[in-house]
């Protein structure tokens, strides 16, 4: 396989590395930020984006809108992710296939008619039913006409698993896909940490993970995520708190054989280390994937 | 709210319902688990508090500097448990923080820091006020102010606003986050102006003239209700000395006409 233009290669920018690169101003063909960091209407953080997006492209991230959630969207909260949207205009706009938001109040009461609606602001796995289905399509449905832009929905890391499953998880975002017209945002790290925490033996962990990156339909793709986590003798958390793992490479160099020249991002988000690690990182996976495209810079 | 789907009919509501009300422990059950169920869920709840007291103690700097990194993660903790966020933004969390401080005393620790529930407002205005619109000032309307006051509104920045505390706490809070000596504020009802100076959300004390001025212009009345209002809460009051010191601290926007007034 042999591509035209070079690799797209991005970072995820963190309030400690707004600063640096401010100054250094590196090559970044784009960087992504948490779309919640920027809700505010004005001040210091508004300024921020603004600078950001006059430098390099801007992809919005949310953590928060709960695409899952069979409470629905929190119209807020989507009218902020828009209000955004409309000013940065921006290359990419992803959440997660997830759910963060459902009634903490008693729901075995028919007669509850203000339930009490909470966040655990945190990403929850979805059981892979029909019904999960149903209700993750309609909410990204929602979320794109109201935005009125295709949005790309992540892979999430799940720490326990649904004993009901109509679906694996591949066909389960094939199916949001086909049926929203939503891209996929894969994240190989999420991939293998799963597979990690799979029940399964170890040792079949990567071939798991080709298998699911086979499975999934290439031309939903829309951006690949990569990030490190924790190694742990139990549950292995997907932390973003380390440089790539080596397995991560290797899938990511299988993602790029299989699905071609994707937009790619390096995640680090707790114990940032310095920017020149990260870029560091950025440049490896830009080498990974100009081998696999044989991708020679002019 | 989308009202595409009923939650309360569907299995998934329920589940993920369970799953909720299990992160916050009001309840250690998991619908529908096969595996590992404890483990994950010990790793959810850890994952959801430590967002939690990462978030507070952005929010809350002061507070978070007075009470120490442990005994904050232990109220912050405390209290997104028993106050749990609303939405999936957690810069819209904490309003409530210093209101349960004051009911619930927890640790007991207001017979210490009885003014602790005023600095966590404290905290949370400044917060608020930090994200607030930008406005840009439009000093040349000023002249307006040479007619009828009953006819002219004032404009003041989206980020003014103000707090009512039962203790001095502006200069006690800057204290704190400059590890400075600290003296125990003083029980003093004050009023506090919250405001933008260029980027940064600034708390000044003031009189209570200027907090009913203030107060008048952010409900809309006219600067002739406002200056009444004003002199009623303080008889001296000086509205060009109040005009130079809200220019110069940036709180006015613009002066504008008001041919219609409906505000109270």
């Amino acid at each position: 396989m042999s591509q035209d233009f070079p690799p797209i290669v991005g970072i995820g920018l963190r309030h400690l590395h707004y600063a640096p690169v401010f100054e250094q101003q590196p090559a970044l063909d784009f960087v992504e930020v948490h779309a919640e960091n920027f809700f505010a209407q004005g001040g210091s953080s508004a300024q921020v984006l603004d600078q950001v997006a006059q430098l390099y492209p801007v992809s919005l991230h949310g953590v928060g809108l709960s695409l899952g959630s069979a409470s629905g969207i929190d119209d807020w909260h989507l009218q902020q992710l828009k209000r955004l949207v409309d000013r940065i205009n921006p290359i990419l706009v992803s959440d997660h296939a997830c759910f963060g938001r459902a009634v903490l109040g008693r729901v075995d009461n028919p007669h509850t008619h203000n339930p009490t609606h909470a966040h655990a602001n945190d990403l929850l796995p979805l059981r892979r039913t029909r019904g999960a289905l149903e209700l993750l399509c309609a909410n990204v449905a929602h979320v794109q006409d109201t935005l009125k832009q295709r949005i790309a929905v992540e892979n999430i890391s799940a720490y326990v698993h649904w004993n009901e499953a109509a679906y694996s998880e591949a066909e389960f975002l094939n199916a949001l896909c086909k049926r929203t017209g939503c891209g996929l945002l894969m994240d190989l790290n999420n991939v293998y940490v799963n597979a990690l925490n799979d029940p399964a033996p170890k040792a079949n962990a990567l071939a798991a993970c080709t298998t699911w990156i086979d499975a999934i339909r290439a031309d939903s793709v829309m951006e690949i995520h990569l990030a490190g986590f924790t190694p742990s003798h139990t549950v292995i958390i997907d932390d973003h708190a380390a440089p790539v793992h080596s397995a991560v490479w290797q899938l990511y160099r299988h993602a790029v054989a299989v699905l071609g020249n994707v937009p790619t991002l390096i995640e680090w988000d707790v114990d940032l280390p310095e920017l020149a690690v990260l870029l560091g990182e950025a440049a490896t996976a830009r080498q990974h994937c100009a081998n696999v495209l044989n991708f020679n810079r002019p | 709210m989308s009202l595409a789907h009923q939650p309360a009919l569907c299995p998934e509501a329920a589940h993920q319902n369970a799953f909720l009300q299990a992160v916050f422990r009001r309840s250690d059950t998991l619908l529908g688990i096969a595996s590992p169920s404890d483990a994950g869920l010990a790793v959810y709840r850890s994952n959801a508090s430590a967002n939690a007291i990462r978030a507070l103690t952005l929010m809350f700097p002061a507070l978070h500097a007075l009470l120490g990194a442990a005994d904050f993660a232990q109220l912050a903790r405390r209290h997104w448990l028993a106050v749990p966020p609303a939405r999936g933004d957690w810069s819209q969390y904490g309003a409530h923080l210093g209101d349960w401080i004051a009911a619930t005393n927890p640790g007991e620790v207001l017979a210490e820091l009885p003014f602790l529930p005023d600095l966590a407002r404290l905290d949370d205005a400044l917060s608020r006020c930090q994200d607030a619109a930008d406005a840009l000032p439009d000093l040349a309307t000023m002249a307006l102010l040479e007619g009828d006051p009953s006819l002219l509104r004032m404009v003041l920045h989206p980020s003014v606003a103000l707090l009512r505390t039962e203790y001095e706490l502006v200069a006690f809070r800057e204290s704190v986050l400059t590890a400075a000596p600290l003296t125990a504020p003083a029980q003093q009802a004050s009023h506090v102006v919250l405001a933008r100076q260029g980027l940064r959300a600034k708390a000044c004390s003031v009189a209570a003239g200027s907090a009913a001025f203030v107060a008048g212009c952010v409900a809309g009345q006219t600067v002739l209700q406002a200056h009444h209002a004003a002199l009623a809460a303080e008889g001296g009051f000086d509205v060009a000395a109040w005009l130079a010191q809200a220019i110069s601290l940036q709180w006015v926007v613009r002066v504008e006409p008001c041919a219609l007034n409906l505000a109270p």
